[in-house]
Order: structure tokens, then C-alpha cells, then sequence
């Protein structure tokens, strides 16, 4: 049976020996606060599908007054550089070492019989998509005589310029805080074992769940800290509108706080040393973070890997997310992620209290 | 250097990860897992996309548009759906990600040659509303196409380097890349900084072991390791996912090797400076995976980042890596016919071999 913790000063005492464990060596206190920062930024603005700026080939044979037209309306775009070519083969040659990205040719008889060639580079198959669907879509209403029979109208709700960043900075949030609560439990639990301090612990009145508790305590601050400090600049440093409640956010965040750990927790029970922890930690988040729809939509994978992510607690905190910061849903709205989240944290953390004895 | 002193030092490194099978067994997994989980589980095409529809027209044209919708195989239509309010909150509660909305008058004006629909969008996934953008353009496109209005340009398109376009066949190649970032520096970032935590090295200083020795030594399993899963990495590539290989074998594994002593090498200096296993980890951790995800072009394309951005990812080895196995795969080229991309590595190679240096003789080995 578990032991009820009994006093509260015997918690206190080891809480405090873990804070000054975590945070005692000045690097590892600046790597608590520095890089979540330094990695919202890089990554907020690196991950990024839409293209801007791209450099597109031209090979024009015709040289027209048409195709001036249509050469003017790719770059009225303002996503789009035209780089000329006299002849194919250079430009497939430029597009070979990747100075441009696409090529649009105009063959010798364009007035006669309008006709345009779009090359693009397909080692990059997103922008491949983009650029091909946006030059179309361009030369197409330049060319256009007589309006559309049918006109579609878009209208982007909850972001509507289609900002990537609005949806990719919530994402690496969750990523962030994952990564670091979940390897930080993993290895300081291990740490003990392996420097041979968990036996010199066993001897001690303190009981197993304190000691646990002890352990996660100090690492969930450290999360709820890290969300708090990036929530702060995807506010102001970013210009994202948060529209829901912070209340839902804080909630899903505990939930959340409380899988990861219980996934750290379990990945330590599996494993005798650090080396041992950090690896399973890593084979353990790449799958968490490539298959909870941060950068990948769930619903475009196979039907097998789509229940697989029902484990997978991040999918889960990335709609509280961002449904917090961009669709200004309530706390009654989460019912369901919320239970899912506590489910897999209660788990997690039961089967490892089971396993370490 | 005694060649004698290195092989021991490697001999008892390796017997260390023959010791742990099951961090051995990961070690070998990792590629694998990786290759399946890209190749197999990620598409960046969507399929299927659930749209609703509210038809006020009732028509039979704006059935015709319906099932212009229905049989394109990018999107599903769900019907059901009586006003604009319950479409908004389908959206907010993200059951679809599109509604497509067909006005009164629809059938009216298609007959005057002006009819207007409108699709509400969710777009806080901005790709993917941008991808749906796209699909309902050119199913309006067909459409309009059939029916008497001929567009005024006829485009032909061509997507080099992978005309069947899938997705796969340009994650492929770069997944290969975060796999070796990731296993190079996880490897060797532990290494030293466990002799140091556990109090080995105190023990090394009193052998005729120098420093150059050790680092060589320490470093050589994991290489030959590193390579191993190069090896599965690129077989798995080749024969599972059907990634055609148009450039040259030599090529690729000449760089790969010299990725694999750089990622290595970032892994050994971080274990030395960090000094316990703890810092190392989240060191390693915070440089190695994210960055090979998000800064070396394998799904986000460099060029679409802020100028000052691309400069930063200059600093990141897997850029590099990520141009170049794309390159050879996809494209047919061979390292030496890019030199922007291989020079900069090899310069990374040589300025972290000394710097490793450097600072392995603090080490307080035998210099």
C-alpha cells in the first residue's frame, strides 16, 4: 500500500533539495528561462509553409505585350522575383542548385496560342503545391477576358490574413514545454538511481509518493513557468490575439503538465541510466510531437496512425491551444481533451508507481 | 598518438554499448521508427478535407456544384447544416474545415454568366486553408470549363524531381538527415560528460591515455555506429519507400560521413563543456531535434523564413545535409557539384574538430 504522506515539513525539506538540484548550477537556471524564449522566436518565425519571396524563373520566347502583361501580374504579387533566362536548360540549371524555385515559360507562338508552361522544383513538395496553385490562380485572372461564370469568395475565419505564425506559435509552445518537462522528470529520477542516492533515500522515513512528489513537484513548476513566460510573448512579442479564456488554458495546462510528467515518470521506471533515459525520452517525444497535428494535419494520415494518436497527449493541449489563442472557445468546450488528458496522466504515473517498487 | 592506446579506449567504449542492449537496440530502432512515422503516417496533401455545405438555392445547379465538390477527391461534403450560425460553430468546434455556402440567387445569375459562392474557412491551420483554396478553385475551374467558358491561357504544369508528386518522395531524403543530427549528438553527448559526473576520468589521468587518444577513441563506436544507421536509413529509403536514388552512392555516403563527425563532434563539445549528464541532455535536447525539424528546410522551406532567420540557420549542420541528400536523391547531383552547401560543412567539420580539441585537453589527460 502507498503511504499516505505525512508530514508536510518532510515534503517541504525534500522540495527544496530538489530546487536547489535543478536550479543550483547557474547554467542549468539559464537554460530554464533562455531557450524556451530564444526557441518560440526562432522556430515561431521558421515554421512557415507560405511562400514569400520566391524566385521564379522566366524563359519568355514570345517577349509580347501579353506576356509583359501576365510578367507584370506574377510580381504585382509581391511573392514572386522574376529571374529572366534566354533558354530552358540554363533555368533548369538554376533550378537544379536551387537559386530559383520555379520556371514559367512562354513558347514563341503565346499570341497566337496563349499557352504557358510552370515548372516547379518538387524536392520541396508544400511550395511546389503553393507556388503551382498561386501562379495559376495569377495568370489566370491577368488573363481573363470576361469575369468568372462562378466566383468564389474566401473568407478565412479566425486568421484572416492566413498567418502561419498564428498557428505555428501556440504549436511549438506545447512542444517546447513538452520537451523539456518530460526529459527533465525522466532524468532526475534516473539520476538518483545511477549515482546510487536513491538507496541512500531508502533509508530515510520518506515514503515512495513523497518522493515522487519531491521529484515532479519542482519539474511542473518549471512547466508552468515556461507557459507563462512564452504565453507572455506570443501576447506581445507576437501580436497573437488571444480570444479564449484563461482559465481553459490554465486548466489544460496542468492536465497537460500532469501526462507529461507521468510519461517522464514512466520512461524513467524502464530505464537504469541517464544515457538509457535520454534516449528513450527522444524516441519517445519525436513520434509525441510529428503525430499530434503540430506540423502535420491528423486527419491526413492513415487511418491506423489517426488512433494512435489518441495516446498522444500533445494532440490533445495543441487544440486547447490554439483554440485558446485564435478561437476564443470557453472551458466548457474541452470537456472531452480535458478527460483524456487526466486519463493518460493518471496512467502513466499509476503504472510507473506499480513498476518501481 | 598510440594506435595501440586508441583501440583500447574504443574496445572498452564498445563493450560499454554492447553491455546495454536495449540502449543499443534504440539506438538501431531510431532510424527505422523515424523513416516509418515520416514516410508512412505524414502527408502534406490533404485528402478527403471535410466540408459542410449550405445549399439556399435548392436548385439543380447547385447540386451539379455540390457534386463537383463531392466527386473531387480533396474534399467530403456534410450536409445538414440549416444557417450560417451552425456553420460557424461546426468551424469553431473545428468538425470541418471549410463551409461552403451557395446563396438564394445562385441559379439566377449563373444564367446572367455571374453567380458567386462563398467558402468560409478555417484558418487557423493556414496551409491547409490555402490548400483547400486551391482544390475549390480548380473544381470551379473544370466546372466553368464544361460548361461553355473556356479559360483564357491554357497552363501545363510539371513538378520536377518527383513528377507523381508525393509528398513522401521529398520528406524521404530529408528525414534521413534529422535522423543522423539526432542519433550523432544523442550518442556522444552523454558520453564524456558521464566519465566526468562518475568520476572515471580522475582514474583515465593516471594512465598514459592523452587526450587526443581518448577522443578518438571514444568517438569511434558511435561513428560506426552512426554509420550503420546511415546504412538502414538509406536502405529503408531505397527499397521501402521507393525514393529513387539518381545521384551518386559515393556522394551520399562521403557527406554523410562528414555529417555524422559534425553532429558528433557538436555532441562531444557539448558533453565536455556541460560536464554532468543532467545539462548535457537538455543542451543536446534543445540543439539537436527541434532545430533539425524546423530550421534545415526538410518540411519548412528555408527560403520561405525572414531573411534574418535563414542567416541563423546557417549555424545548423542539418541545413546543409538536408540540401544535399534531397540533392543527390531527387535531383541526380553529387556533393562535389554543389560546393555552396559542402563547403560550408566541411568548414563546420574542421572548426569543430578544433574547438573539440581544444577543449578536451582541459580534460586533464595527457596532452
Amino acid at each position: 500500500m502507498m503511504r499516505v504522506p505525512v508530514g508536510l515539513r518532510r515534503l517541504h525539506a525534500l522540495l527544496r533539495k530538489e530546487f536547489m538540484l535543478l536550479l543550483r548550477d547557474p547554467r542549468m537556471r539559464f537554460f530554464v528561462v533562455i531557450p524556451p524564449i530564444i526557441q518560440l522566436v526562432i522556430f515561431g518565425f521558421a515554421a512557415t509553409y507560405d511562400v514569400r519571396f520566391a524566385a521564379i524563373g522566366l524563359v519568355d520566347h514570345a517577349d509580347t505585350v501579353q506576356t509583359r502583361d501576365l510578367r507584370a501580374a506574377i510580381t504585382g504579387t509581391t511573392h514572386y522575383r522574376l529571374e529572366r533566362y534566354t533558354a530552358m536548360a540554363a533555368a533548369e540549371q538554376a533550378m537544379a542548385v536551387g537559386e530559383i524555385r520555379g520556371i514559367v515559360v512562354f513558347p514563341p507562338d503565346f499570341v497566337r496560342q496563349p499557352r504557358i508552361q510552370i515548372v516547379v522544383d518538387g524536392s520541396d513538395s508544400n511550395s511546389a503545391q503553393v507556388i503551382l496553385g498561386q501562379l495559376a490562380r495569377t495568370l489566370q485572372q491577368a488573363a481573363a477576358r470576361e469575369p468568372p461564370r462562378i466566383s468564389l469568395a474566401f473568407r478565412n475565419w479566425f486568421n484572416p490574413n492566413l498567418e502561419d505564425r498564428w498557428y505555428f506559435v501556440p504549436g511549438v509552445m506545447a512542444t517546447v514545454v513538452l520537451i523539456a518537462t518530460v526529459s527533465l522528470t525522466a532524468m532526475g529520477v534516473v539520476r538518483e538511481r545511477e549515482l546510487g542516492t536513491l538507496e541512500r533515500l531508502m533509508v530515510t522515513p520518506l515514503g515512495r509518493l513523497e518522493f515522487v512528489a519531491g521529484k515532479l513537484l519542482p519539474v511542473a513548476a518549471i512547466g508552468l513557468f515556461d507557459v507563462a513566460l512564452i504565453l507572455v510573448i506570443a501576447i506581445f512579442g507576437f501580436d497573437i490575439p488571444f480570444r479564449g479564456s484563461f482559465l481553459a488554458l490554465f486548466v489544460g495546462t496542468s492536465l497537460y503538465l500532469l501526462s507529461a510528467l507521468g510519461i517522464g515518470l514512466l520512461i524513467s521506471s524502464y530505464v537504469g541510466t541517464q544515457q538509457q533515459a535520454m534516449l528513450l525520452v527522444f524516441f519517445a517525444i519525436m513520434p509525441l510531437v510529428i503525430l499530434s497535428g503540430f506540423a502535420f494535419p491528423i486527419a491526413n494520415m492513415p487511418e491506423p496512425v489517426q488512433w494512435a494518436t489518441w495516446l498522444n497527449p500533445l494532440r490533445y493541449y495543441l487544440v486547447i491551444v490554439r483554440d485558446a489563442f485564435l478561437k476564443g472557445s470557453g472551458l466548457l468546450d474541452y470537456g472531452f481533451e480535458f478527460l483524456m488528458m487526466g486519463v493518460l496522466g493518471l496512467v502513466s504515473m499509476g503504472l510507473s508507481m506499480l513498476r518501481v517498487r | 598518438m598510440n594506435f595501440q592506446h586508441v583501440r583500447a579506449m574504443a574496445r572498452k567504449e564498445w563493450w560499454h554499448l554492447l553491455r546495454d542492449p536495449r540502449s543499443l537496440a534504440l539506438m538501431l530502432l531510431m532510424p527505422t521508427m523515424l523513416l516509418f512515422l515520416f514516410g508512412y503516417a505524414i502527408r502534406l496533401d490533404i485528402s478527403d478535407a471535410p466540408i459542410a455545405v449550405l445549399d439556399e438555392s435548392h436548385s439543380a445547379a447547385s447540386r451539379t456544384l455540390q457534386a463537383r465538390f463531392d466527386a473531387s477527391h480533396a474534399f467530403t461534403l456534410r450536409h445538414g447544416y440549416a444557417s450560417r450560425r451552425e456553420l460557424r460553430e461546426a468551424l469553431q468546434r473545428g468538425e470541418v474545415w471549410g463551409a461552403l455556402v451557395i446563396p438564394p440567387d445562385y441559379a439566377r445569375r449563373l444564367q446572367q454568366g455571374q453567380a458567386r459562392v462563398q467558402l468560409l474557412l478555417d484558418g487557423v491551420d493556414a496551409n491547409t486553408a490555402r490548400l483547400v483554396q486551391n482544390y475549390a478553385l480548380l473544381v470551379l475551374d473544370n466546372l466553368a470549363r464544361e460548361t461553355g467558358q473556356s479559360p483564357a491561357l491554357a497552363l501545363q504544369d510539371r513538378v520536377y524531381y518527383n513528377e507523381t508528386r508525393e509528398s513522401r518522395l521529398a520528406i524521404v531524403p530529408g528525414v534521413i538527415a534529422l535522423v543522423m543530427a539526432v542519433i550523432g549528438a544523442l550518442m556522444t553527448s552523454l558520453t564524456i560528460a558521464r566519465e566526468m559526473e562518475l568520476g572515471n576520468l580522475v582514474m583515465l589521468r593516471t594512465t598514459p591515455l592523452t587526450h587526443g587518444e581518448f577522443l578518438i577513441g571514444k568517438l569511434a563506436p558511435y561513428f560506426v555506429l552512426g554509420m550503420v544507421d546511415l546504412a538502414v536509413a538509406t536502405g529503408a529509403a531505397i527499397w521501402v519507400f521507393d525514393v529513387p536514388l539518381r545521384g551518386s552512392l559515393v556522394g551520399l555516403v562521403g557527406i554523410s560521413a562528414v555529417f555524422l563527425l559534425v553532429v558528433m563532434l557538436q555532441g562531444a563539445l557539448i558533453s565536455i563543456l556541460a560536464g554532468n549528464q543532467l545539462l548535457a541532455s537538455q543542451v543536446a535536447l534543445v540543439q539537436t531535434f527541434l532545430p533539425a525539424f524546423l530550421l534545415s528546410g526538410f518540411v519548412f522551406a528555408i527560403e520561405n523564413m525572414p531573411v534574418v532567420l535563414q542567416y541563423v540557420t546557417y549555424l545548423v549542420p542539418a541545413r546543409f545535409y538536408v540540401s544535399l541528400s534531397k540533392a543527390i536523391f531527387l535531383k541526380g547531383l553529387a556533393p562535389w557539384m554543389l560546393w555552396s552547401v559542402t563547403g560550408p560543412l566541411l568548414l563546420m567539420l574542421a572548426v569543430l574538430a578544433a574547438l573539440t580539441w581544444r577543449r578536451a585537453r582541459r580534460l586533464g589527460l595527457l596532452p
